[in-house]
């Protein structure tokens, strides 16, 4: 009961203090805004659409990852640099990490209105878009939210340890977007890199999403969904343990957060 | 000799400070992170987005574009000093000092100017290594010019957007929101014939399009007389932004000492 009361807690608090703020809002339409524009114009109108799908919504998932990413480094600044809480949140009876997720899945669901701002810039830049807006496409972004909350969750922790990480969020964007092709198919990518493809759950959700965005049957994406959520719960896991982790040695030294 | 050169010597040493005092956080690999590796990463993606959207031959395109666009990193930065400037509080103690507001203005840019120079170079080696970008027939100083135009410009409106920032807006959403115009409007990645004939105005009035122009005829062999009236209108509109921006900036000191206070916003 109090783990769902510090993650809908934390959910409700996010989504108060940025989900309406307007300029927050515009800052996570632009990276999606601008993906699926240049998408669709390299595309042109009588590209493929199995294609423009691909590029378009994942322009909208390339966004979700900056926002979610820029939230877990965010989160440290606020409650550290800034209102001085990162030291109460810790002490509160729950984990720290129920309540990142918290603000990190508060962050995606801002972000899920990047997807359909992009797909709104799309129609705008080429004058008409067929996208079959079925269930188990409105699923899969779900299923893509919940996926980059939980990876952002994994790189949260770090970022304690290792404030400096916050200032490579940027450079952190590009790895997730490539490897889990986010607006190309992984085959273009070395054969090297097909294990860490594989190894990322918003791969399986991206993937989803464009086997969603074709008109197959749920049947049909049901197993990328599967595959998707399953890392995520190991995401989870793995996030829990590095938090618990991370606040062991913050209690051993007395200092949470170094540099 | 003396008095021609203290002056100068002491515009390059206040830039560098200024440059400093920027990256307050610096360490070397926070830079090489900002510097090195994110830019390296943008074309490696954007040159696979090229890959699959029109073929291997849209991808030296996509790359040189993104190439050129990297300069404009140098502009957000530049942006960043005035904002910085306010947030450090040191903006009213600027304000109150007798400096030179036009040479302190223009030194904003300096070292940012080099610097996004720089992060050019390593991008162009990533270009070659990663993507064989075919330079066989390129004009070196074209090319050459082209960068350093596009740098100048950026530099010009960055510091343009970094004092409208001080009266409008968040100096970071600004930045933002321009050089992601350019990722569509600037013929960084589609053509600026490509794109709907509303848009296609905007092209002209930004930076960087009439640069990367000229840098992708300069790849494919024109010199840089070929190349002098791109370039020539891109400096033009360099020289315009950095106008409007010290004009602004004089403008907004004059309305602080008036109502005896900089908080506009």
């Amino acid at each position: 009961m109090t783990v769902a009361r510090a993650f809908g807690g934390a959910l409700r608090m996010h989504l108060a203090l940025y989900g309406l703020r307007v300029s927050r809002l515009l800052s996570s339409l632009l990276t999606p805004c601008v993906m699926a524009a240049v998408g669709a114009l390299l595309l042109g109108p009588a590209a493929p659409g199995d294609a423009l799908a691909r590029v378009l919504l994942g322009g909208g998932l390339v966004g979700m990852w900056s926002a979610v990413l820029g939230t877990a480094a965010f989160t440290l600044r606020r409650e550290n640099d800034w209102y001085g809480t990162f030291a109460l949140l810790v002490a509160a009876p729950v984990r720290t990490s129920v309540v990142y997720a918290g603000y990190l899945l508060g962050e995606t669901v801002v972000a899920l209105s990047g997807v359909a701002a992009g797909i709104a810039v799309a129609w705008l830049l080429l004058g008409h878009l067929d996208l079959p807006l079925t269930p188990a496409l409105a699923i899969s972004l779900l299923v893509a939210a919940i996926t980059i909350a939980a990876l952002g969750l994994v790189f949260a922790a770090p970022m304690i340890l290792l404030p400096i990480l916050t200032r490579w969020i940027n450079a952190l964007d590009y790895p997730v977007w490539i490897l889990a092709g986010l607006m190309f198919p992984i085959a273009l990518l070395p054969a090297w890199s097909r294990p860490l493809s594989l190894a990322l759950a918003p791969y399986w959700a991206a993937e989803s999403v464009s086997t969603a965005a074709r008109g197959a049957p749920i049947g049909a994406v049901a197993p990328q969904w599967l595959a998707a959520l399953g890392l995520a719960v190991a995401y989870g896991a793995i996030a829990i343990a590095a938090f618990e982790l991370v606040l062991r040695r913050a209690r051993a030294t007395g200092s949470l957060v170094r540099g | 000799m003396t008095a021609v050169w203290d002056p100068v010597a002491r515009f390059f040493e206040s830039a560098w400070i200024i440059f400093q005092a920027l990256f307050r956080w610096f360490e070397i690999n926070t830079y090489l992170a900002t510097k090195v590796v994110s830019p390296v990463l943008q074309l490696v993606f954007f040159g696979l987005l090229a890959t699959f959207t029109g073929g291997s031959t849209r991808v030296a395109y996509l790359v040189i574009g993104n190439s050129v666009v990297l300069a404009g990193l140098g502009g957000i930065w530049a942006a960043w000093t005035i904002g910085e400037e306010r947030a450090a509080g040191t903006l009213p103690l600027l304000m109150a000092s007798p400096a030179s507001r036009l040479g302190n203005f223009l030194q904003r840019g300096v070292v940012h100017l080099a610097d996004s120079l720089l992060t050019v170079g390593v991008a162009w080696a990533a270009a070659l290594l990663l993507f064989h970008v075919d330079l066989s027939r390129a004009d070196a100083p074209a090319l050459v010019a082209s960068v350093v135009a596009a740098a100048i410009s950026s530099i010009g409106i960055g510091l343009m957007l970094g004092s409208v920032s001080l009266a409008f807006a968040d100096v970071f959403f600004l930045v933002n929101l321009l050089y992601y115009a350019l990722l569509v409007v600037a013929g960084v990645n589609v053509p600026v014939a490509a794109l709907p004939a509303w848009l296609q105005p905007l092209s002209q009035v930004l930076p960087f399009t009439h640069a990367i122009a000229a840098a992708r005829e300069a790849v494919d062999g024109a010199t840089l007389a070929g190349v002098a009236p791109l370039l020539l209108r891109e400096l033009g509109l360099a020289v315009g932004y950095l106008a409007l921006g010290y004009l602004f900036l004089v403008q907004l000191e004059r309305v602080a000492v008036r109502r005896g206070s900089l908080e506009t916003t």
